[in-house]
């Protein structure tokens, strides 16, 4: 029995913890741009873990006597002029611009709130520093910024990461910023210190979670950003190099044969970067539209 | 006592809001009368449904809210039957509203000078150079000093008191029969709130008005009102003078609202620690919401809604222990 | 409880807390003094812009002050290092005014209560549960809310779990930012009696910091008021709200309506609005509105004289 000395009641809250399937479902629902993102993901993801089993062609394996053979039941999506299967190569390169794009958007969005929150709760000259830091970095579009990174540090595939997910931190930087810069005004915060808590942890314990939702909405945006990157880098020749199978790579790869014909050496890989790309915006969009409703 | 004219009269009036898989009816069954030159109290806790009951009223009421029965009357229509645009005519000229929020019900873009002048064009017809130089009277009336300076300030540059001064001289020009003020004085000091009802009523006096007014304040009600309207979970429990009301209570809640007001004249007893009850069960109850934390409680109390009995010449009960 | 036959807990000298905005200067707190012994319940009133709400935090250090000291059971806690500050914190507890933004809306309720347990090493794993379920009952509140997040809870609840969390750590002073005045007028009193219980039960000193005058006199035994960063009055809370001296505390009283009709009081209604904290007056800082000013009151400050009875005031016409 609890003793409540509070008012008669407060307006009557909604119909208590729905249970979270039934929840996720019915924002499933209400988001047919979320649905359609994640079931286009699903079907890339799915296809690229599982698919390379199915299929008895190697990635990397020449076969001069199959070569620039066009899209047949053999090979779905047709051969390269080495011979080798563009679907398997397809399939490992969604796999590995997956990995640029989550790595990029993980590095990114730690680097950039860590940075962010600490830029946005101490203020004062540190502050100053960073935000004139993140605005020489802005004024470069972000695909020159790693451009000019990757021809520093070289072509490998850590270096595409590092100076992709260089070009995003500013913009994680300025959005956790603006996040905390309210936050920190809030009671909670004062409470936490009142506690005994540490500035550390009254930033990054208490503050911090709280303005997480827009940096993580950006980045899911970073992943669908990040795989054009990537892919835009190696087209290029400056992000990862052949032979490795990459979107951008086997776009380059087949860019030379479109006018003789071969079309299918670049259009299925560029198609199915584009997919990737649609598919991580989609789901960014409408988790922005989301959270941007419940804050209302 | 000579008869009185009655201004407005709600009857019956329930309105029902969506939650969960159904509805809760926010306000079950209220009626109370304001008659005219005074001043009417409405007093609850919070979510008892008095910003309702006025919302409804003025027919503000938010699309998901559904007026379930009951009638409105002021003069001799029933407003519920009004249509929006006939709503329109009778807000501000007859019945005007003064809200919570004083900074957001001001215009943060136009001048408060040029707002009171604008209610002077729009309600009276005035030409632009009179409706200013009423504005500026009005904005004296309501004591605020400087007028003529002062009316060329934006809401944000003006202190909060000095905004619901603004916001009492646009209900002045409007001259309503009735005003409907609701909480008019939350957020402000003690002394600028003083100020402010004094205000209050030196206008209702002089324009012949009635006010109801919305508050949780007890000392308020004591000494600005001349009649009281005690809601508790969106019913009515008891309605009286003040007097009739503060010397002898009738209602287990009214006895009990009274009996825990701090006063700042002296110190009373603390009460031996309450054992309230979850707040969702006062919606559920079929009969008097009351039942599940009154001392009195008849096993009626819960399925049968009270008969409203009247205890003497101008008071009102509404409850099952009043023989 | 005895109040000068100890020593105080908390001895406030000369503080002083100044905002500076470019070329403008907020002096919030100009200067107060003041003591207070254990177990005692006192009052700081004032209305907007007074400078409690700073005084309160200046002495917590959630601010830091300008100058002055602050003597916490002996130690000058304005000359502590951010660490021992730390530590102190553990005794010297707030209880905030608006509950909705003083509780992290991602904690529940349980991580609320058990960080000050954790950050002062107060127990070991086996006693949390123990010592969250007895701090949820001293409150009055079920302990099924401790899985629950903030806004779940009413307003009522979120304000006492506010009280949780400043007592959980048997702190020997609490200071109480507006407890009430977020609350209903009819459940204010259960508050000040939860107040009053927690107080006797832990052995606590208080320092309520509040514009409502009523709950101030229900739990108080010593008030102080405050008018523009100047404590203008002080004394027991019968002696000041019975018989108010300054004029300021007397426009104060009269202000607040009484719940009784019978009364026909003279209410004192001042004129204007007081100045600006950027434009604090020479001399006595109401004397612009002081309906007994006198020409020397523009030019001298007066200071706190006591009048008797323990019965302190700022005024040179008394």
């Amino acid at each position: 029995m609890s003793a409540q000395t509070s008012a008669v009641f407060s307006p009557p809250s909604p119909a208590r913890s729905v249970g979270r399937v039934r929840r996720f479902s019915k924002v499933l629902q209400q988001n047919r741009m979320l649905l359609i993102g994640l079931a286009v993901l699903l079907v890339v993801v799915v296809s690229a873990l599982v698919g390379p089993y199915f299929i008895t062609y190697e990635p990397l394996r020449t076969a001069p006597e199959m070569k620039l053979l066009p899209p047949s039941l053999d090979h779905p999506m047709g051969t390269d002029n080495f011979g080798r299967d563009i679907l398997v190569r397809v399939l490992y390169g969604i796999r590995l611009d997956l990995r640029i794009a989550f790595m990029v958007a993980f590095t990114a969005l730690i680097v950039g709130t860590l940075v962010g929150t600490f830029s946005g709760y101490y203020r004062g000259i540190i502050d100053d520093v960073v935000m004139r830091i993140t605005d020489v970095m802005m004024a470069f579009p972000s695909f020159v910024l790693a451009m000019a990174i990757t021809a520093m540090l070289g072509n490998t595939i850590p270096n595409v990461v590092i100076a992709i997910a260089i070009s995003y931190v500013p913009y994680f930087i300025r959005l956790t910023r603006g996040e905390v810069l309210s936050a920190r005004e809030l009671g909670y915060a004062e409470a936490a210190r009142c506690v005994g808590n540490p500035e550390w942890r009254v930033m990054y314990l208490h503050i911090l979670p709280n303005c997480l939702t827009p940096a993580l909405v950006q980045a899911t945006l970073c992943l669908g950003w990040a795989i054009l990157d990537a892919s835009g880098l190696a087209f290029l020749g400056l992000g990862v190099r052949p032979p490795i199978p990459e979107g951008g790579v086997l776009v380059g790869e087949g860019a030379q044969f479109i006018i003789s014909g071969e079309w299918w050496i670049s259009v299925f890989p560029g198609a199915v970067i584009v997919l990737m790309a649609f598919g991580f915006n989609l789901i960014g969009d409408s988790l922005r539209d989301i959270t941007a409703q419940e804050e209302r | 006592m000579a008869a009185r004219e009655t201004l407005l009269r709600i009857e019956g009036l329930s309105v029902s809001f969506p939650s969960g898989d159904g509805r809760v009816t926010i306000l079950e069954n209220v009626s109370f009368e304001v008659f005219g030159n005074e001043i009417v109290g409405l007093v609850g806790e919070s979510g008892s449904g008095k910003t309702m009951t006025s919302l409804t009223v003025m027919g503000f009421l938010p699309p998901s809210g559904r007026i379930e029965g009951g009638e409105v009357w002021f003069g001799h229509d029933n407003l519920l039957s009004y249509t929006e645009e006939y709503m329109r005519r009778v807000r501000g000229r007859q019945i005007a509203m003064i809200f919570q929020s004083t900074r957001s019900a001001l215009n943060p873009l136009m001048r408060v000078g040029d707002q009171v002048a604008r209610v002077y064009r729009v309600q009276r017809g005035l030409g632009a150079r009179e409706a200013r130089a009423q504005a500026i009277q009005a904005l004296t009336r309501v004591g605020i000093p400087d007028a003529e300076h002062r009316a060329r300030a934006y809401p944000h540059q003006l202190s909060r008191g000095m905004c619901q001064r603004v916001l009492i001289a646009m209900m002045v020009a409007c001259e309503p029969a009735l005003l409907i003020a609701d909480e008019p004085t939350t957020g402000l000091d003690v002394t600028i709130q003083a100020q402010i009802f004094e205000l209050i009523k030196d206008l209702q006096q002089a324009a012949n008005a009635s006010i109801l007014l919305i508050t949780h304040d007890l000392g308020v009600v004591a000494e600005t009102c001349d009649r009281v309207v005690v809601m508790y979970a969106g019913q009515v429990m008891e309605t009286a003078t003040v007097e009739s009301l503060f010397a002898k209570p009738i209602h287990p809640y009214t006895q009990r609202l009274l009996h825990s007001v701090l006063r700042v004249d002296k110190t009373i007893e603390m009460p031996k620690v309450d054992a309230g009850l979850s707040e969702e069960v006062a919606y559920s109850v079929a009969g008097c919401r009351f039942a599940p934390r009154c001392p009195r409680v008849l096993p009626g109390c819960w399925e049968e809604h009270p008969p409203r009995e009247q205890a003497g010449p101008d008071h009102w009960v509404t409850c099952h222990n009043y023989n | 409880m005895n109040t000068k036959t100890q020593d105080p807990v908390l001895s406030v000298d000369e503080l002083v807390k100044v905002f500076r905005e470019g070329a403008l200067t907020l002096r919030a707190v100009n200067g107060i003094s003041f003591d207070v012994y254990p177990g005692e319940a006192m009052g700081l009133v004032g209305e907007s812009g007074c400078g409690k709400t700073t005084a309160a935090r200046s002495i917590l250090r959630l601010i830091e002050p300008t100058s002055g000291h602050v003597y916490f059971v002996g130690t000058d806690l304005t000359q502590l290092s951010s660490r021992e500050m730390r530590a102190q914190r553990r005794h010297l507890q707030m209880v905030f005014q608006d509950p909705d933004t003083t509780l992290n809306p991602r904690f529940t309720i349980r991580r609320t209560l058990s960080e000050p347990l954790q950050l002062h090493k107060l127990v070991g794993n086996g006693s949390l549960e123990e010592r969250l379920l007895q701090t949820m009952s001293r409150v009055n509140l079920d302990p099924e809310f401790l899985g629950r997040y903030p806004h779940q809870l009413s307003e009522g609840q979120k304000q006492r779990v506010g009280v949780a969390r400043a007592i959980i750590t048997e702190p020997k002073f609490v200071a109480l930012d507006e407890p009430t005045s977020s609350l209903d007028m009819s459940i204010r009193i259960h508050m000040i009696a939860l107040l009053q219980r927690l107080q006797e039960e832990l052995g606590m000193t208080y320092i309520f910091i509040s514009h409502d005058l009523s709950s101030v006199r229900a739990l108080c035994n010593r008030v102080m008021v405050m008018y523009l960063g100047t404590i203008i009055e002080s004394g027991p809370t019968d002696e000041i709200f019975d018989r108010p001296l300054h004029q300021y505390t007397r426009a104060l009283l009269s202000a607040i309506p009484i719940p009784d009709p019978q009364l026909r009081r003279q209410r004192i209604l001042l004129e204007g609005e007081p100045p600006s904290l950027f434009d604090v007056p020479k001399g006595c800082a109401f004397h612009e509105r002081c309906p007994d000013a006198q020409p020397g009151c523009r030019e001298v400050r007066p200071i706190l004289r006591d009048v008797g009875a323990g019965h302190l005031v700022a005024c040179d016409r008394v």
